[in-house]
C-alpha cells in the first residue's frame, strides 16, 4: 500500500481526488512522485486517472501507469489492448483493483472487462482464487456478479471448479448455494458434515475425470444452472486427455483408436458412460489388461463391462 | 404425433377445432413432428397451444413496447411498481398487482431497460397473463422477481432449462450463440429468442427477424481474430405447459 492508498482510506474518495488534485497543481514533482510510488492500488490511480489523460502529464507517468491508462482508454473506447508489453500492468490491475471492488459501478465494471481481456489473452490461472473470491464476495453483498462471472470461466480450465469448490465448506449459506449452482451439485446439504462429504465426493469426481473435461460454452445468460464444464465419454473410453477449450485430444488418434471410435459411437447413450467409466478403472489397474480389453470387439467390451463393473 | 389419453389422437378431426392461424400451425408442428406429445385429454393439448400463441403474441408486444436494451447494471425499471436490485434485476414492489405491474412494461416500455434472458422471462409472465386474466395471474405469482434465469416462481422455474428436443416447434424459447464475443460485451455472447414460426425469432433490442440476420449481429459483436461464427443450437426451452394448465383449468 502506497501513501496515496492510505491517504485515500484515511479521506475518503472525493476529498483525496480534491487533495491530490491541488498537490498536482501546486507541487508537480511531489505529485508525480507520489503516484509513482511503489505500491499503488489501481483502485487510487482509477480515481485520479482522468487528470493523467492530458499528456504533459501522462508522459510523468512510470511505465506501468502509462500502461494502465492506455488500457482504461482503449476499454473507454470500445477497444481491447492485449499484447505481452501490457501483461504485468493487467495483472496488477486485478490484484490490486479488487481491494476496491465496489467502488462504484463504472470502477466495478473496469474490473469485471479487465479480468475478461486478462483471462482471455493471456493464459494465466494465477489470477482466478481472486476473482472467484470476489464472485462469492458480490455474491453475498447481492452486487453485479454476472459479467465477472462470464470472465472468469473464459479460462476454460478446470481450475475454475477447484477455486469453488472451496465454498462448499464455507459456513456461509449463499456461499455453498452459489458454489452448488457454479459446480452442477443439484441438493447440497445444509448439515456441514453432509456437505465435507458432497465436498470429497465432488474432488474424487473431479479427480477422476481430469484431462476428460472440455468447457462447453454454456453460461448463465443461456440457462438457470449452466453445466460449464462436462466429460468428455469418447476421451474417457480411449483414456486419451483432450482440450478443455475444444475437446480436441492433446495427442492425435492412431487409427485402431479411431476405428474404436467408430463403434463406440453406434452405442446408446448409457451403454457409453459404462463403457467409458469401466475401461478408464480397468486402465488405471492394468495396462496390460486393458490393452487386451480396448483391443477386443466392442460386443466382448460390453460383456466384459456388464459382467465385471461391480468388482472394477 | 399427438396422444391423448394414451392413444394416437385423430389430428384430422382435432385439426377442424383448432383456429385458422399461428394456433394451426403450432398443431400442425405438433402433430407431423418426429416427437411424441401426449395429453390426458383434449384441454390440455389446447392449452399449450393457446399459451404457445399467447407466448408469440407477447414477444410481437414487447418487440412494440420500447423496452431498452442494457446490461444488469445500466437495468431501469418503474419505481412505481418494481425496485431495481443491486444484481440488476426487477424486484415486485409489495402491495403491487402483479399483473398491474406486468402490464406496465408492456405499457411504459422505455421507463424499463434489460437484457435478453431478462425479456424473456417478462413475455412468458404476459403470455400466462394474457391466459390467466388478473385475478388469477395475481394469486399464482405473489412475488416475482425479474432476473435472467434465477428466481424463477416454482411454476415457471422449466424456462430455465435448455433440453434437447425432437421438434423445434413456434413459441420455444431457442438460443443463439456467440462462442466468440468480443470480451468487452459479454452481454452479446448469445441471444435468448422466441421461435415466432416461419423461420423468425424475437430477440430483445433485435426485434422479429431471421435466424441469418441475428448471426450477423452477433458476429458483428466478435474479439478480434475470432474465427467461429455465432449459430443457433439445437436445444430449446419449455414451461412445463401442463402444471400451468392445471392451475388455469383448476380455478376457471
Amino acid at each position: 500500500m502506497a501513501h496515496l492508498d492510505k491517504t485515500r482510506y484515511r479521506y475518503g474518495n472525493e476529498r483525496f481526488r480534491r487533495m491530490f488534485e491541488n498537490t498536482l497543481d501546486k507541487n508537480l514533482a511531489r505529485a508525480i512522485d507520489l503516484v509513482n510510488e511503489e505500491g499503488l492500488y489501481f483502485g487510487t490511480f482509477y480515481i485520479i486517472m482522468p487528470r493523467f489523460f492530458e499528456y504533459s502529464y501522462y508522459e510523468k507517468l512510470k511505465a506501468k501507469l502509462k500502461n494502465c491508462v492506455k488500457i482504461c482508454e482503449a476499454i473507454l473506447e470500445n477497444r481491447v489492448l492485449a499484447n505481452e508489453e501490457l501483461k504485468d500492468t493487467y495483472k496488477w490491475m486485478i490484484e490490486t483493483g479488487f481491494y476496491d471492488d465496489g467502488m462504484d459501478d463504472k470502477f466495478d465494471e473496469m474490473l469485471d472487462k479487465i479480468c475478461a481481456i486478462y483471462i482471455q489473452n493471456y493464459n494465466d490461472k494465477s489470477v482466478l482464487s481472486i476473482i472467484s473470491n470476489a464472485i462469492f464476495k458480490r455474491n453475498r453483498e447481492k452486487r453485479c456478479k454476472q459479467n465477472l462471472l462470464w470472465a472468469y470461466f473464459q479460462c476454460k480450465d478446470i481450475d475454475c471448479l477447484k477455486h469453488i469448490l472451496g465454498y462448499i465448506n464455507s459456513p456461509r449459506k449463499e456461499d455453498y448455494l452459489l458454489a452448488a449452482e457454479l459446480l452442477g451439485i443439484k441438493e447440497i446439504a445444509d448439515d456441514r458434515a453432509q456437505r465435507a462429504k458432497q465436498y470429497e465426493e465432488y474432488k474424487k469426481w473431479l479427480q477422476e475425470n481430469e484431462g476428460y473435461f472440455y468447457y462447453t460454452g454454456y453460461e448463465n445468460q443461456f440457462c438457470q444452472s449452466p453445466k460449464y464444464f462436462e466429460v468428455d465419454v469418447e476421451a474417457k473410453y480411449l483414456c486419451k486427455k483432450i482440450s478443455t477449450h475444444n475437446a480436441a485430444p492433446l495427442e492425435p488418434l492412431s487409427r485402431f483408436e479411431l476405428n474404436a471410435l467408430t463403434d463406440f459411437r453406434k452405442l446408446d447413450e448409457k451403454t457409453k458412460i459404462a463403457l467409458c467409466e469401466y475401461s478408464h478403472k480397468k486402465k488405471n489397474q492394468s495396462e496390460y489388461e486393458w490393452e487386451k480389453f480396448i483391443k477386443s470387439p466392442i460386443d466382448e467390451q460390453i460383456r466384459d463391462t456388464i459382467k465385471n463393473r461391480g468388482i472394477i | 404425433m399427438i396422444y391423448i389419453g394414451g392413444y394416437m389422437a385423430d389430428t384430422e378431426a382435432l385439426r377442424l377445432q383448432i383456429p385458422r392461424g399461428i394456433e394451426r400451425l403450432i398443431f400442425d408442428k405438433l402433430a407431423n413432428g418426429a416427437g411424441r406429445y401426449s395429453y390426458a385429454n383434449e384441454e390440455e393439448l389446447y392449452f399449450e397451444i393457446r399459451l404457445r400463441a399467447e407466448i408469440i403474441n407477447a414477444a410481437r408486444e414487447q418487440s412494440r413496447s420500447g423496452l431498452r436494451f442494457s446490461t444488469f447494471r445500466d437495468a431501469r425499471v418503474n419505481p412505481a411498481y418494481w425496485e431495481k436490485t443491486r444484481e440488476g434485476g426487477f424486484l415486485l414492489k409489495r402491495g403491487v398487482s402483479a399483473a398491474v405491474a406486468i402490464t406496465d412494461i408492456f405499457r411504459n416500455g422505455p421507463m424499463y431497460a434489460t437484457e435478453c434472458a431478462t425479456a424473456i422471462v417478462i413475455i412468458y409472465y404476459k403470455a400466462l397473463l394474457n391466459i390467466y386474466k388478473p385475478g388469477l395471474f395475481d394469486r399464482v405469482f405473489t412475488n416475482i422477481e425479474l432476473m435472467n434465469w434465477h428466481y424463477l416462481d416454482r411454476n415457471l422455474r422449466e424456462i430455465g432449462d435448455m433440453v434437447r428436443a425432437a421438434d423445434f416447434i413456434p413459441g420455444d424459447r431457442r438460443y443463439f450463440m456467440n462462442p466468440d464475443v468480443n470480451p468487452l460485451t459479454p452481454e452479446l455472447q448469445g441471444e435468448n429468442v422466441i421461435d415466432m414460426s416461419g423461420g423468425y425469432y424475437y430477440g430483445h433490442d433485435l426485434g422479429i427477424t431471421s435466424a441469418s440476420e441475428i448471426i450477423k449481429f452477433l458476429n458483428e459483436n466478435r474479439k478480434e481474430g475470432a474465427t467461429r461464427s455465432a449459430y443457433l443450437m439445437d436445444l430449446v426451452g419449455r414451461p412445463n405447459f401442463k402444471r400451468l394448465g392445471n392451475i388455469y383449468f383448476s380455478n376457471r
